[in-house]
């Protein structure tokens, strides 16, 4: 790298900055030693940070140099601003220590008060954020339930619909289910009165017989967290609704040997 | 800037001698640059006076280590004060909070509100507020909180190049500033 280059890169304001890696300082401190051009904007680069420094400047208060000063040994001279005689005396320090350490001692108590505080506080946040979490998540549920109790109450209200109910066959006589079906936008709901949960591998299917033709009306989910009223495919005719037990999934066209419900329309 | 002399080096190079009255007098040169510089990093009037009497006994047991021929004597005492206190600063949040939060916005945090108030009115924005905001973000992240060039592309999402023509900007613009206020 040319000391150009090295000048327009922004390398030497970042380490001015203290932003380089060793390897980096050890490169700008090369040609710092070998380029007098880059030596000159380094210094220039220093200078500018200094003065900004120097223009910011804020007196600390003389007990940090006090402070500063003792601790390293030095008997401390010269600028320190002489006492008035008689303002100050050995008991008055002494009292005014005693007074700084007992302020510090509140001070501390204080902190530490205040600090146990806003501890307890944030526990106190972080069990209410919970709460609100967990109340939100409810009050979702209950809103997903509603909604579905409320279409289903307007499928039963409404005055197109039929209901077609599903009575069961000699070895199905427990079995009993009802159809809503709105023929003017052919659609179907399923609800399930009595009906025994299928063996495992098994569903129940509803099919629609027009002009004696079956026609697949979908698939009952059975499962323990399935409503027991559920939308069905879209059928424009039917005399009759029918549900047989299949192999899950469905089949194309029905096994009359596992017919469970019929009804007419 | 015309360069000057380094009248820190002269008096460091004397403290490297063990010379106590040098160091009284390099204190009383540079300690309220320093403290300016240490009380923009820490915000708390309290943190910097401590941070201040650490660098200055700091100064003095290393002083050894300065080297004229590296930087200016000033740029050497600086960084030994920034590093104490942007440690503490660090470690301070980093209790307080258990790490989790970023150190982004500690810069104006730590102190009490009055303390951040006086801290606006101090000559910071004299000079830094004529920076434009991005360029002074630059001199903000890197000097008073201390990160480094890709750490810093990192935590605002600018590209790295720009970040090093930005810092460079700042300083160039910086200098303007300083011109007009001399």
């Amino acid at each position: 790298m040319s000391a150009a280059e090295l000048i327009a890169s922004g390398l030497l304001e970042a380490h001015v900055l203290g932003q380089t890696s060793p390897s980096e300082t050890a490169l700008v401190d090369h040609m710092r030693a070998t380029d007098s051009s880059v030596r000159a904007e380094l210094d220039s680069i220093e200078q500018i940070l200094e003065a900004l420094a120097m223009a910011n400047a804020e007196p600390a208060p003389a007990r940090v140099r006090a402070a500063v000063l003792a601790s390293i040994g030095h008997a401390d001279k010269g600028h320190v601003v002489a006492m008035k005689p008689g303002t100050s005396s050995t008991g008055g320090m002494k009292w005014l220590a005693a007074a700084s350490v007992a302020a510090l001692v509140v001070s501390a108590i204080g902190n530490w008060m205040l600090y146990s505080r806003v501890d307890a506080m944030e526990e106190q946040l972080a069990v209410m954020q919970n709460d609100r979490t967990s109340l939100a998540q409810q009050m979702e549920t209950q809103r997903a339930s509603l909604e579905a109790s409320n279409a289903q109450l307007a499928v039963v209200l409404d005055p197109h619909v039929v209901l077609v109910p599903l009575a069961g066959t000699d070895t199905t006589m427990d079995a009993a289910a009802r159809i809503y079906w709105d023929p003017t936008t052919k659609d179907v709901y399923l609800d399930v009165l009595t009906l025994p949960q299928p063996p495992p591998g098994k569903q129940y299917q509803l099919w629609a017989l027009a002009g004696g033709q079956p026609v697949d009306a979908g698939m009952y989910d059975s499962g323990t967290n399935a409503p027991h009223v559920q939308r069905m495919k879209t059928i424009a005719e039917a005399q009759t609704f029918a549900v047989t037990l299949e192999d899950a999934g469905g089949v194309p066209s029905p096994t009359l040997s596992a017919l469970v419900l019929m009804g007419q329309v | 800037m015309v360069s000057e002399v380094d009248k820190g080096a002269v008096l460091l190079t004397a403290v490297q001698n063990g010379d106590q009255e040098a160091f009284a007098e390099l204190y009383d040169q540079y300690s309220a640059a320093i403290h300016g510089v240490v009380l923009r990093i820490v915000g708390s009037n309290d943190m910097a006076e401590e941070v201040l009497q650490d660098a200055f006994v700091k100064i003095w047991r290393s002083a050894r280590s300065f080297d004229a021929a590296k930087g200016r004597a000033f740029t050497w005492m600086v960084n030994i004060a920034r590093n104490t206190a942007i440690d503490l600063v660090r470690t301070a949040q980093y209790r307080n909070n258990d790490g989790i939060r970023t150190l982004d916005k500690h810069v104006y945090r730590m102190g009490s509100d009055e303390e951040r108030a006086r801290m606006d009115h101090l000559g910071m924005d004299k000079v830094l507020g004529k920076l434009k905001p991005e360029l002074r973000e630059m001199i903000d992240l890197a000097y008073y909180q201390g990160y480094s060039q890709q750490e810093i592309a990192d935590r605002t999402g600018i590209a790295l190049g720009t970040v090093k023509s930005r810092t460079r900007a700042a300083l160039l613009q910086l200098k303007e500033a300083l011109k007009e206020l001399a």
